[in-house]
């Protein structure tokens, strides 16, 4: 039987069908969670924009005319998260320093001078999933939004307002950061 | 490595590449070994990236408020629709009928009245009646008060009271 299209469910909702509106939540519930709790980093503000997110998709629904619904939702989604990061401050940038003094830039793994020792310590995914963590922000979204949301390039590029060439040089960027971690691990 | 065929290789990872570069890439990847293994690099960092990096899941609570928002919000189904138009159109019919069934039997009441006066005046009429009449006479006046009579029941046919098997007026 055919998959029953985001449209299809989304016309079913606006007809009083609430079913159809969570089974479209279900759908795109663990990459857009996942986009969210890795840009935020914490359980509850994850879900807190998790959310937002959803109500603002529910109240908006009567003018969405889109073509592609997970990257809308995606578009709402980085307005919060961006949103969030203002409000907080939290812009991480790799000339900011750590609290015991390290500029973040060498704590990214890939690019500390013992990569070595950092390889006996933690297997490669920890230290991905912390060089991910520390990638500047722009990065990182670029790089969860391909990676874990799979989304096109074409709609990473909508939701951050910048051309489609900017949005591919970010994931070159963030891929040259992550690339030498996973040269050591290989060479190990 | 180059710039623009690293862009193409995530495009074309993306599904995004253009049918016609297809072949380009192809041909280029075929004797570039550095960008041979930049596109293997690229899918190891993406397979470990799904294994390392937290996936959650909302709590419950978030689902169930979200569920809740989507039903305040939504347009009541079609069928509740109709069920409900057709349920305010029932409820007037209804009115409509009971107070025509209240006016019927107001004037079903009223009419009863002036058959009962009718009769009353008709039998007074020939109880009073002063002056011997000769029997021919009688016939006539019999023939009169029949047609009086007649002549009430089509009156109060006419209102919507009586019975349809008496005699038409004209035909009197």
């Amino acid at each position: 039987m055919a998959e029953t299209t985001d449209k299809e469910l989304l016309t079913r909702y606006r007809r009083g069908d609430v079913d159809a509106l969570g089974v479209l939540v279900e759908k795109y519930r663990r990459p857009l969670f996942a986009f969210i709790l890795n840009m935020i980093g914490g359980q509850n503000e994850a879900d807190e924009i998790f959310q937002e997110v959803w109500f603002r998709a529910i109240r908006s629904l009567a003018g969405y005319e889109e073509r592609n619904f997970f990257g809308w939702l995606a578009r709402i989604a980085h307005n919060f998260v961006i949103d969030r990061a203002r409000r907080k401050r939290s812009d991480v940038s790799l000339d900011e320093e750590l609290a015991d003094g390290v500029p973040l830039r060498d704590a990214i793994p890939g690019a500390t001078p013992d990569p070595e020792r950092e390889i006996e310590k933690k297997d490669l995914a920890a230290r991905l999933a912390k060089a991910v963590e520390c990638l500047p922000a722009e990065q990182k979204e670029v790089f969860l939004m391909r990676i874990q949301a799979d989304l096109p390039f074409k709609e990473i590029a909508r939701a951050q307002k910048v051309s489609i060439n900017t949005a591919l040089a970010r994931m070159q960027y963030a891929l040259a950061k992550l690339r030498p971690m996973l040269r050591e691990y290989q060479s190990a | 490595m180059h710039e623009d065929i690293a862009n193409k290789i995530l495009l074309a990872q993306s599904g995004e590449l253009p049918a016609g570069e297809w072949n380009e890439l192809r041909k280029h990847l075929a004797g570039c070994e550095d960008c041979r293994r930049y596109r293997e690099d690229i899918d190891q960092i993406a397979a470990w990236a799904g294994q390392a990096l937290p996936v959650g899941s909302p709590s419950p609570a978030v689902s169930r408020a979200i569920r809740m928002e989507a039903e305040r919000r939504a347009k009541p189904e079609p069928i509740l629709r109709f069920a409900r138009s057709a349920a305010r159109v029932l409820a007037c019919a209804a009115a409509l009928m009971l107070l025509l069934a209240g006016w019927h039997t107001l004037t079903a009441g009223r009419h009863a009245e002036r058959i009962h006066e009718i009769d009353a005046i008709l039998a007074i009429a020939d109880a009073d009646d002063p002056m011997p009449v000769p029997v021919a006479d009688i016939q006539a006046a019999t023939g009169r008060e029949e047609k009086l009579r007649t002549l009430a029941r089509q009156l109060l046919q006419m209102e919507g009271l009586g019975n349809e098997s008496e005699p038409s007026l004209l035909e009197i």
